[in-house]
């Protein structure tokens, strides 16, 4: 028998390991899809630039988000070498054009966003406010995290009865429209951040549970679950080790798609008027004061609205980007 | 198929009925009374409520209100405009809103449809840069974004069309409304238009109909529309609700007198029928709108009816 043809152990010495071409774990080919393009780097800079602004920004302008000084309502924005905090402001008497920095004889005062009709800076208040809108969106991936996930992933392991209980409930919860619901519970509870998410904890997580319950009735038949049970894992074990591993890519995008939501959802209530109390500062009730100031001062609104945008762009295109480099297709 | 349909429509209405109740609960929780003026005597307030019905116990008054409901009768609203049938108060704003609602869905998804296959047929190139970087900005500024600055800009600075709503010329003081609204519509639709038809394009047998030959224009309808319309009918229904909730705001911004601003409008006076009523009525339109579409997929999509699994 020739020995060319027989097989034999090689050493260890002999292994050679293609490094050059070796495949990426899937988080990193992740990344790198994510990183490959332009707007998604950009959302994600945007996200951690506002992040930023609203953990320093009340504190850099010198004026507290909170502090009245009624001599100085009203004053327009005035920026070094760029705006003069001159305004034109027109009644019914035509138009007459003032800067009230001049008035007050305030040569060395910069209010960049300008201040409100209490004398309050604009500054503060604006990324005070986005304070608020991030922290109900990290409360509103959180419920996401911890109600939805658990839901659908059970409801969609188990099957049969189970399954059909929990989706009959999610059909019916479901077809309330959220906003009967919160309206109806800001009424009911005390108006305030707390209620905003409790709110989103009765009609926030059904999207994700149904992601997540799809994602698991895709995964439970493979062979990979098969040989857990045929080892003799537990049901739990393979649901929460097993499958959840595999299906963190659409978990996660769909986090990210939900977050908008819910910042949206804050400024709509604050607008009509059952967000948070009067006092309070977040970008709904901010945009609202601005809107009922914006025929005579347009430039109280700017700042709130324009902040708002650009992280509701953030998000969106952070989790566009995440979609695609998880590669989950369209999440609806 | 009928027992399908049938099977559909029985949970539509036991969602509906647990709806019902659901609002009823939830306004016996509501603080304050609609009763609230202060010259009202305990006494005057107690006769008041006892000719209402309003001290019967919370079953009983469900029941109640339920069988007037089978016979039309919705109630009658208790302050924002005394003693007025609801029916007739909502009768009159529900085409309003109606007219605006879809105006603003048909020029939203035309404008969509038409800017996702743009953007597809030119996948990767300038055309697709440009809608999908419209379609970011459309998904991400609220609808009352839009109608705060086109009222600024449009009604108040340049005077191009009149600020508020003006019901002597419904048809020139709605575009800015629906304007405001269709923004949303289109960005949605236009990005999932866009990646459907992506997909579609990609699949075998528009390959093997490209090799055959077939014209770009054919392609477009009998193969590529053909076979994404059905999830953009999908997702058009679920803006609806969209739709519902932007109008609140939109209504309120543009004084038009519809449902949207009867709702924030009875909120904020307790107006306990008014509320139930529109709260229902928006249920309703939603929960309508998905028996619709469950059946349209029942019809086009065999697995559907047959297996259970899938959704």
């Amino acid at each position: 028998m020739n020995t060319d043809f027989q097989f034999h152990v090689r050493q260890a010495e002999e292994l050679a390991i293609d490094r050059s071409f070796s495949g990426d774990s899937f988080f990193r080919t992740a990344i790198k899809r994510f990183f490959s393009r332009r707007s998604n780097v950009f959302g994600l800079v945007l996200l951690c630039l506002l992040i930023v602004m609203s953990i320093i920004g009340p504190h850099l302008s010198g004026f507290k988000y909170s502090e009245q000084n009624l001599e100085r309502a009203n004053m327009a924005p005035r920026v070094p070498g760029i705006l003069s905090g001159e305004e034109d402001l027109s009644g019914t008497n035509g138009t007459i054009h003032v800067n009230r920095y001049e008035e007050l004889g305030l040569t060395d005062t910069y209010y960049l966003f300008g201040t409100d009709e209490l004398g309050r800076d604009l500054f503060s208040r604006c990324f005070q406010g986005l304070r608020v809108s991030i922290l109900i969106a990290l409360a509103a991936a959180l419920i996401d995290l911890v109600i939805g996930i658990n839901y659908g992933m059970i409801s969609g392991y188990f099957g049969g009865k189970v399954d059909l209980v929990m989706q009959q409930f999610i059909d019916i919860a479901g077809s309330i429209p959220s906003l009967v619901i919160v309206t109806l519970l800001m009424m009911v509870l005390k108006p305030g951040v707390g209620t905003i998410i409790f709110a989103l904890m009765l009609t926030g997580w059904m999207e994700m549970s149904i992601i997540a319950r799809t994602e698991v009735i895709k995964r439970k038949e493979e062979e990979f679950v098969l040989a857990a049970r045929t080892l003799g894992a537990g049901k739990f074990f393979i649901l929460f080790r097993e499958i959840l591993p595999n299906i963190t890519g659409a978990l996660i995008t769909e986090i990210m798609v939900s977050i908008p939501g819910a910042i949206f959802l804050e400024t709509f209530l604050s607008f009509i008027g059952l967000g948070l109390p009067i006092g309070s500062c977040s970008l709904g009730s901010l945009i609202s004061n601005g809107f009922e100031n914006c025929l005579l001062h347009p430039y109280k609104l700017f700042p709130s609205v324009v902040v708002l945008i650009l992280l509701m762009i953030g998000c969106n295109l952070v989790a566009d980007g995440l979609r695609e480099a998880f590669d989950t297709g369209s999440a609806r | 198929m009928k027992k399908y349909i049938l099977k559909k429509l029985a949970l539509s209405v036991v969602t509906l009925l647990l709806i019902i109740f659901i609002l009823f609960l939830l306004m016996e929780l509501m603080p304050g009374s609609p009763f609230n003026n202060p010259k009202l005597t305990p006494e005057q307030k107690e006769a008041l409520i006892r000719s209402y019905g309003l001290d019967k116990p919370v079953l009983q008054r469900y029941f109640l209100y339920l069988g007037n409901m089978l016979k039309g009768d919705f109630g009658i609203s208790y302050s924002l405009s005394i003693n007025t049938p609801v029916l007739t108060l909502i009768r009159s704003r529900l085409p309003v809103s109606m007219g605006i609602g879809v105006s603003a869905m048909l020029v939203g998804s035309a404008a969509g449809l038409a800017i996702g296959f743009l953007a597809a047929f030119h996948q990767g190139k300038a055309a697709d840069v440009i809608c999908m970087i419209v379609s970011v900005i459309g998904i991400s500024v609220p609808s009352y974004i839009f109608a705060i600055a086109l009222s600024y800009f449009v009604g108040f600075r340049w005077n191009w069309l009149p600020l508020l709503y003006d019901f002597r010329s419904p048809v020139i003081s709605s575009v800015m409304p629906v304007l405001s609204l269709s923004v949303m519509v289109m960005s949605v639709i236009a990005r999932f238009t866009r990646d459907e038809a992506i997909a579609v394009m990609k699949s075998d047998y528009v390959m093997f109909a490209r090799s055959q030959g077939i014209s770009n224009r054919t392609l477009l309808f009998h193969y590529v529309i053909r076979n994404s319309i059905m999830q953009v009918i999908t997702v058009m229904t679920l803006l609806l609700v969209g739709l519902l909730t932007g109008s609140l705001v939109t209504e309120q911004i543009f004084s038009i007198p519809g449902i949207g601003f009867l709702l924030s409008s009875a909120i904020t006076v307790n107006d306990y029928n008014v509320v139930i009523t529109l709260s229902f009525l928006y249920a309703a339109i939603y929960v309508v709108a998905r028996l619709f579409l469950d059946i349209l997929y029942g019809i086009i999509d065999p697995r559907v009816r047959l297996g259970g699994n899938e959704r």
